[in-house]
């Protein structure tokens, strides 16, 4: 159990064209992942809906608006906002991205990667201190997909996500997907990402589908997840342990049926790895 | 470059409208700062976050304006959305507020062509069922509270109405597009103008709803929410309509609260 929190076993994202199977037949599900910006209205269909699934399903909160490594103040109306989600899902965690998102008073919508520096991961580990104390609440997060790396950088990626995550005390989001996509566009070893992590401060698994467009591969969720990934995850749970896992389908989205389906192809691995341990 | 010096370079870098070339300006402080590898250059790989920021925010118009796109085409929209988006660049944290300022972007836009009539109403059309979708709830009045009131009370009461409530008052009648948009049909582009009031509204199935309206049925709406009461705000013209309206207007749950002042 990472962190002392719940393992929630294997889920998928809370996206529209599910509703009306989700809400109307109450399928089995482990649990269901929201976008929490998606959800950070005033009122209406948005709320209700969150609501209905909240009747029947265990709910976990994923951003992609904290812009936790930006250098702009860090935005207590978002934060505040974001909080009160949180009282309205239960969620036992938070999550969102190691990245930046916006400056000069513009968001760009978009998971910036952070050159790997003792600057960068000061900043980021200063800010996931106040963000936990503010949302009173474990925050994990995600190492992201990217395209591009910096001169800058004096330390690999997963160095730079556990030196943060060790130096705040927060938790770790591992998506296996991003791990095996930056792997591909910068060259590294996947496992070795794996293999050095504080693994005992994973709390949740991504996995997705992607597309490689040959000379990179881009994070589009938009697909199966590829055996070599599957493979990746299986290699990390033996590090982790049970951890609660995530099934991420946002493009060109197939039936539940379709996406369940691979959350439950992530409970039958989850099972043999932790029996054979 | 210290990070905060990083991001803001980059940050511009995404945003320019043109694709990144070697020859730029800032070509050599790309090379400067980010890494490239063996399959992309430093300018290509920024280039691939450039492109995905017109790709998202263009989409996300897209999806919002789907009768604006429709009126001036798949060329002519996209124009306008990236005219915009170097205009007012996005600035809240959530995707759901890209168009905010599209409707007073369109008022000076000049890329409209024969279509800047129809197309400014459809913006402010269109960014009214963005903000109507989910707004705040409010509780409609019960048929207690409007029996409760005395007849004698009746002129001297003011009403509240839903926060989102809105009324347009528009110069083309934009809401045929959306209509037959919704039909699957290819309503005519060619729109006439005609003088059309539009009551907008967030119906109990949580969807937003709109119907056309007579100018005295919006002239009196507005009267009554500056904060008249039903007395002052009636003219003896629209006396007989009244009963009819309320009814429609508790129906649709437009009225939050009775205030007899007297």
């Amino acid at each position: 159990m990472p962190l002392g929190l719940p393992d929630l076993g294997c889920g998928i994202g809370f996206r529209i064209p599910h509703y009306p199977v989700i809400l109307d037949s109450v399928p089995p599900c482990d649990f269901f992942e929201i976008i929490s910006e998606n959800f950070m209205v005033e009122g209406g269909l948005p709320l209700r809906n969150l609501e209905r699934a909240l009747e029947r399903y265990p709910m976990v909160q994923h951003g992609v608006s904290l812009g936790i490594g930006a250098t702009t103040p860090l935005d207590f109306d978002y934060l505040a906002r974001l909080k009160a989600l949180t009282k309205i899902t239960n969620t036992p965690w938070v999550t969102d991205h190691l990245c930046w998102t916006r400056a000069k008073g513009h968001d760009l919508h978009d998971l910036l990667p952070l050159p790997y520096t003792e600057e960068a991961a000061k900043h980021v580990a200063e800010r996931v201190r106040v963000v936990q104390d503010y949302l009173e609440l474990p925050l994990g997060l995600e190492n992201t997909s990217s395209y591009m790396t910096y001169t800058a950088s004096t330390m690999s990626e997963w160095a730079f996500l556990s030196a943060i995550a060790d130096e705040a005390d927060c938790g770790i989001l591992l998506d296996v997907n991003n791990v095996y996509v930056s792997a591909y566009n910068h060259g590294f070893d996947a496992r070795t990402f794996i293999d050095n992590l504080p693994h005992h401060r994973v709390l949740q698994f991504h996995l997705a589908g992607h597309t490689n467009k040959g000379a990179y591969i881009l994070d589009t969720h938009s697909d199966f997840v590829i055996d070599e990934v599957w493979a990746l995850y299986r290699h990390a749970l033996e590090h982790t342990g049970s951890v609660s896992t995530l099934i991420e389908w946002d493009d060109e989205i197939p039936t539940f049926e379709v996406v369940h389906g691979e959350a439950q192809k992530a409970a039958a691995i989850r099972a043999e790895v932790i029996d054979a341990a | 470059m210290r990070l905060e010096q990083l991001q803001h370079f980059l940050a511009d870098a995404f945003r320019r409208s043109e694709a990144l070339s070697d020859d730029d300006d800032i070509a050599g402080e790309i090379r400067a700062v980010v890494a490239g590898n063996d399959r992309l250059t430093p300018r290509q790989q920024a280039e691939i976050y450039r492109e995905q920021f017109w790709l998202r925010h263009i989409d996300a118009l897209r999806e919002d304006y789907p009768a604006l796109r429709y009126l001036l085409g798949d060329e002519a929209f996209e124009q306008l959305a990236r005219d915009y988006l170097t205009a007012c660049p996005p600035d809240s944290f959530t995707l759901r507020d890209v168009g905010d300022r599209i409707a007073t972007f369109a008022d000076s836009y000049a890329g409209f062509g024969d279509h800047a009539g129809p197309a400014r109403d459809l913006a402010r059309f269109e960014l009214a069922f963005v903000a109507i979708f989910d707004g705040a709830d409010a509780e409609p009045i019960s048929l207690e509270q409007v029996q409760a009131i005395a007849p004698e009370a009746w002129p001297s009461t003011v009403l509240s109405f839903h926060p989102l409530l809105t009324v347009l008052e528009l110069s083309y009648p934009v809401h045929r597009i959306r209509i037959g948009l919704k039909d699957e049909q290819q309503p005519s582009r060619q729109l006439q103008p005609e003088p059309t009031f539009v009551a907008m509204w967030r119906g109990d199935d949580l969807k937003v709803h709109y119907r056309t309206i007579s100018q005295d049925e919006a002239e009196l709406l507005a009267c009554l929410r500056d904060g008249a009461s039903l007395g002052d705000a009636l003219t003896e013209d629209v006396a007989d309509e009244l009963q009819g309206w309320f009814k429609g207007w508790a129906m649709r749950g437009w009225i939050v609260d009775l205030s007899p002042t007297a």
